[in-house]
């Protein structure tokens, strides 16, 4: 069976990247933190503006082709695959950061297919109150509530729709990415975190199933979006992720979410992406000192102009009257 | 022991702290600038443990890559995140006898200028509101090196082989000491600096550069600039603690290199939580809108 497996999952992640369920995105990520200024405009739909594609068409063309080799998957001395590298979802992450969803482009931003592999129709499956929600978030001048432009941790699984370095021992799994989504796992059986302690980062074990990591995670606070686009979950979410090498470079990521609260059924994204060996600078490829220093929150001069623009629209007045 | 934001605040209330500065720096003359009294860090000599405990050094367990093994969740538990110095106590700050073992009076040899500029940070980091405050702490922002060791959050290290990873639950705050000679960017300035680190033997070297001029070394307003190398040395000296030994330089701001040296201990639990300080500031009423205040460099007098 184990040998049949990754032969399906090529030929059936290569469907997908086929059918465009690949994002093919701006390799830059947009907004954030940082400074990123003009390129966080409304998502989805806006008027005007040509997307910026950046390369990305190449660059997905490029993953494409890789992730149809046959090549073996990279294992550790376990005999377990090691996924100790970097993985990037190509052309970029701009689709997975606005909407999960497909949406249109406009405004700096591509447009993007849907990520949703289940339900089929690729729409989340809010609840109707939930949905309300989403739209709520999705406007502009609400934009200010988002976790990440506050350089506050990402959140689970967010952190896997930017560039993200990985490094896998016997006993953890330890993901840093940008820095507000770093998140150390434990590989373990089960839970032991008390019901009243929720974190940004939930509590996370992680076990094997075959040649698939899997990454449990419950205790979620339910405070952070998903995406710019106001996909979110609450508190009582439990995410179960599967990281499964397609071949040599390239890597299936997936998360299936269960959220009473929130949807009327669990649901899975995924997206497959290159994977690149080894430690540090993903930029340097791997090996070469990661030094860059992560100063979000420091001098987030973006913050400010978010919470302006709340207030203006709430307010009716323009920032300074 | 983690300190509370409530005990934080209340430290940042203490309106009687006119009497530590006071009392200490009265006892002090000033420091004459001389020649440094000290070999270039880098041959610094560092303290032989064996020697000093009078029988064998511990012997850490192995990584999978052969490194002694530091991975776990450590604390300190001491007063150096009030004052690397000697301090008396103010509202909420407990005492303490300082944490510097070299020069022997225990206090920071600082230049003149230098030990002024301090004066003021402590003047200007006794308010509660963090937009005012002038430790950078205060506002949530990176702790700076060697702080971020001390400051009494637990640190959980990891050691991937090429790397050892230093994550704090302070606002999940995080180094990266690069075992490698790699060359730094000399024109980087990071609030957490760059380091590379090496073995020598049971010992984890980490020399730290690139840091910024924002970065305080405890809540007393006692600092660092963008022209500090900081050196490290952790050695494992039994199953649950750590020997953790500082020096620090830089000339443009201390007469010559010094030393602080204190415990780092394991902690039986089994992984971090969570301070998101961003999100609590926003939640006590104070949402991260200020505009960005760290632009200016230090106006150091040159010696």
């Amino acid at each position: 069976m184990r040998r049949v497996l990754p032969g399906l999952l090529v030929a059936a992640s290569a469907a997908l990247l086929l059918s465009g369920g690949l994002s093919a995105q701006n390799a830059q990520p947009q907004g954030g933190g940082r400074g990123g200024g003009a390129n966080q405009g409304p998502a989805g739909g806006a008027a005007g503006g040509a997307p910026d594609d950046g390369g990305w068409e190449q660059r997905t063309a490029a993953a494409r082709k890789k992730a149809a080799e046959k090549t073996p998957i990279p294992r550790g001395p376990d005999g377990h695959p090691n996924f100790t590298g970097t993985f990037n979802p190509p052309g970029g992450n701009v689709n997975q950061f606005v909407l999960l969803e497909e949406h249109p482009g406009g405004f700096g931003v591509s447009a993007g297919p849907s990520l949703i592999a289940d339900p089929p129709d690729g729409k989340i499956p809010y609840t109707a109150a939930a949905l309300a929600e989403r739209d709520r978030r999705k406007r502009p001048e609400n934009h200010w509530e988002d976790n990440r432009y506050k350089c506050i941790l990402m959140g689970n699984p967010r952190e896997m729709l930017f560039g993200t370095r990985m490094y896998q021992s016997p006993d953890l799994f330890f993901r840093y990415g940008e820095r507000e989504g770093l998140v150390v796992t434990r590989f373990a059986t089960k839970h032991e975190l008390s019901n009243s302690i929720q974190l940004w980062m939930g509590d996370s074990i992680a076990s094997w199933d075959g040649d698939t990591l899997v990454i449990d995670t419950t205790n979620l606070n339910g405070k952070f979006w998903l995406v710019i686009g106001g996909d979110y979950l609450s508190d009582a979410a439990h995410i179960v992720e599967r990281f499964t090498f397609i071949n040599h470079d390239t890597l299936d990521w997936q998360a299936t979410i269960t959220d009473p609260k929130t949807f009327t059924r669990p649901w899975t994204m995924k997206f497959p992406g290159p994977w690149v060996r080894g430690e540090g600078n993903p930029a340097g490829g791997g090996g070469a000192a990661f030094d860059a220093d992560n100063a979000c929150h420091e001098g987030n001069v973006d913050a400010v102009h978010y919470y302006n623009y709340n207030k203006q629209v709430k307010t009716g007045k323009s920032a300074g009257e | 022991m983690a300190v509370s934001r409530q005990r934080v605040v209340s430290f940042f209330r203490a309106g009687c702290l006119a009497s530590f500065p006071t009392l200490v720096y009265a006892l002090i003359s000033p420091v004459p600038v001389q020649e440094s009294r000290y070999p270039a860090v880098s041959t610094f000599f560092s303290v032989d443990l064996a020697a000093q405990a009078g029988g064998p050094a511990y012997k850490a367990p192995r990584t999978p890559s052969g490194q002694p093994d530091f991975e776990g969740i450590w604390q300190v538990w001491n007063t150096a995140k009030y004052s690397v110095e000697p301090h008396v106590a103010s509202l909420g700050v407990q005492a303490g006898l300082g944490v510097i073992v070299d020069p022997p009076d225990g206090l920071i040899p600082y230049t003149p200028w230098a030990r002024n500029h301090q004066k003021e940070n402590f003047a200007k980091s006794r308010t509660p509101d963090p937009v005012k405050n002038a430790d950078p702490v205060a506002k949530c922002y990176q702790p700076g090196v060697p702080r971020f060791m001390y400051m009494g959050w637990p640190i959980q290290i990891i050691q991937t082989g090429t790397e050892v990873h230093f994550i704090s639950e302070y606002a999940h705050t995080w180094r990266i000491a690069t075992l490698s000679s790699a060359p730094r960017d000399k024109d980087a300035e990071n609030f957490l600096g760059v380091a590379r680190g090496r073995w020598e033997g049971e010992t984890l070297v980490v020399d730290t550069t690139n840091l910024n001029d924002v970065g305080w070394l405890d809540m007393s307003g006692n600092f660092l600039t963008k022209t500090s190398h900081v050196v490290e040395r952790l050695t494992r000296t039994g199953p649950d603690n750590i020997d953790y030994e500082v020096i620090i330089e830089d000339p443009r701001i201390f007469t010559g290199p010094w030393k602080m040296r204190m415990t780092i201990e394991r902690q039986s639990q089994k992984r971090l939580l969570e301070y998101e300080c961003i999100d609590l500031l926003a939640e006590a009423g104070f949402p991260p809108i200020w505009e960005r205040d760290w632009d200016q460099p230090l106006a150091v007098p040159a010696r």
